[in-house]
């Protein structure tokens, strides 16, 4: 293993320029995957976010009893479509709108609870749910608006899918370009190597022995790769962390887990290895023929 | 023991080879002579199966190669050493690197090789130059190194494929006196070239070539330039 690991080091370091464009390449090919894997995941949290939120919200007249609001909160739990059905009185929705503008003692002064409504919060286990429940509340009897945010949650919905769809699309352009890289690259070099290769298999070396200081190159170049750009993401993301913070105000989808990023480095460094065996082992495979 | 049973090799129109028969068997000493163009690095070829014989058949010990399979290839060549006319010495490496190739393919373990290597680079005189590239190395020096890496494997066979043609007669007599060594340690060896003079003054067995035929096979002994 010590000699096959000094004769691909010995391999990487003749060939200065063409082991610096292989790294690149798998550099470039990483940082984009990483850039979509952490937008797609990120998104998702946010859509996660606001799925658990309350999605409907049903605004009471002020005749309404508690037994008519009980009457219909199992009403809704019968559907089978709801997660959680929470009922905020005035006084909680006093205590909310106090909350919310502590900071604003001219507003607090005018509201009382009395002119508050009572309200029923509602949120569904799937969001093509929430016009189905939405009208439920508006026949109700004593429900005074009903206000959702479908569409909010759609949008997300829609951008989180496109983030994926041209996420999975750029990795796979990148990857194949990466893996077309490799194979040129070590084409290259097997073909300077030629007369190393041919000596070998007279002398009875087999295919592995000569494939392998290629394959641990190729790996070799698909594992840096990974890292570089693993690491260029994580410390931009670092770097944002505190604007980010600031910009998804209550949203708890920063600071992003270590183990989540270590994951993604997994991944990633599994996906290089792949690719630079496969590259290498086209690319040998031509001159062994 | 090495059997070609009617070989004939042909490269399109090409004849290289026609119908030769010959058997050649374990410890014996063996040139295959005759002019350029002959066959000898055919018959070598065949032997090493870099060529597959055209019809006929050519078995190398338990090994038919007509049969073989392409993965079996390196199994045959491990117990055949190779000595060639350009030494085929890798150029980025030692002496002592060149010749541990041949160990580090047999899978030999470092232990191994760096208690074998001093051995074979004493037995072809080359001690000295263990650490020397081959670039820095004299004509002869590069075929002793080539002839430490066929032998240090300890095969069966060692075929020479005109050892000699680079080289300058005393260095060359230098070489068949090692192949001699080699001989008398039990190794088949097999040696094609036109040096006409050390095959006479040899007295071994020699297989001659035209054109492709097997025009003679003497015995030991028996062989007398034309």
């Amino acid at each position: 293993m010590k000699q096959l690991l000094k004769t691909t080091w010995t391999h990487i370091r003749r060939t200065p320029y063409q082991s610096l464009a292989a790294v690149l390449i798998m550099t470039l090919t990483f940082f984009v995957i990483t850039a979509f894997t952490l937008l797609a995941a990120g998104s998702q949290a946010i859509l996660s976010y606001f799925e658990t939120r309350p999605q409907v919200t049903a605004f009471f007249e002020d005749q309404v009893t508690p037994g008519q609001i009980d009457l219909l909160k199992a009403k809704l739990a019968e559907t089978g479509k709801t997660k959680e059905i929470k009922y905020v009185s005035k006084e909680e929705a006093l205590a909310i709108y106090r909350e919310q503008n502590k900071d604003d003692p001219l507003l607090l002064e005018m509201v009382t609870a009395n002119i508050l409504p009572a309200s029923l919060e509602v949120s569904t286990t799937n969001i093509t749910y929430l016009g189905e429940i939405a009208e439920i509340l508006r026949q109700e009897p004593g429900v005074e608006e009903v206000i959702f945010q479908q569409d909010v949650v759609e949008a997300l919905h829609k951008w989180t899918t496109n983030i994926r769809r041209i996420g999975a699309v750029l990795a796979i352009v990148f990857s194949s370009a990466a893996l077309l890289t490799i194979l040129v690259i070590i084409g290259m070099k097997v073909a300077l190597r030629k007369e190393e290769v041919e000596i070998m298999g007279l002398i009875g070396a087999s295919r592995g022995f000569i494939r392998a200081p290629f394959i641990f190159e190729g790996i070799f170049y698909g594992v840096v790769g990974a890292f570089i750009a693993w690491g260029i993401c994580y410390l931009f993301l670092l770097y944002a962390t505190p604007f980010l913070v600031g910009f998804l105000v209550g949203i708890p989808v920063l600071p992003v887990p270590i183990l989540f990023m270590l994951a993604v480095l997994g991944g990633e460094i599994l996906l290089g290895i792949f690719i630079g065996i496969l590259g290498s082992f086209i690319a040998v495979r031509r001159y062994l023929e | 023991m090495i059997k070609f049973d009617k070989v004939t090799k042909k490269f399109g129109e090409i004849v290289a080879l026609e119908g030769a028969s010959f058997e050649i068997k374990p410890g014996e000493f063996v040139f295959i002579t005759g002019p350029s163009g002959a066959g000898k690095t055919t018959i070598v070829k065949l032997i090493l199966r870099e060529y597959l014989p055209t019809t006929g058949e050519i078995k190398v010990g338990e090994h038919d190669l007509t049969e073989m399979k392409k993965k079996d290839i390196p199994k045959l060549r491990r117990n055949i050493g190779v000595v060639f006319q350009d030494f085929k010495l890798l150029t980025d490496r030692t002496v002592l690197e060149n010749v541990a190739l041949a160990l580090r393919v047999l899978g030999k373990g470092e232990e191994e090789i760096n208690k074998e290597i001093p051995k074979i680079l004493k037995l072809v005189g080359l001690e000295e130059r263990t650490n020397l590239f081959p670039s820095q190395l004299a004509g002869g020096e590069l075929q002793r190194a080539g002839l430490a890496r066929a032998v240090i494997g300890q095969p069966d066979i060692i075929i020479a494929d005109e050892p000699t043609g680079n080289l300058d007669l005393a260095t060359a007599w230098q070489i068949i006196r090692l192949l001699q060594k080699v001989n008398k340690m039990g190794k088949t060896v097999i040696m094609a070239t036109h040096n006409f003079e050390i095959v006479n003054s040899m007295k071994e067995r020699v297989i001659e070539l035209d054109k492709g035929k097997l025009i003679s096979d003497k015995k030991k002994g028996k062989y007398k330039v034309r």
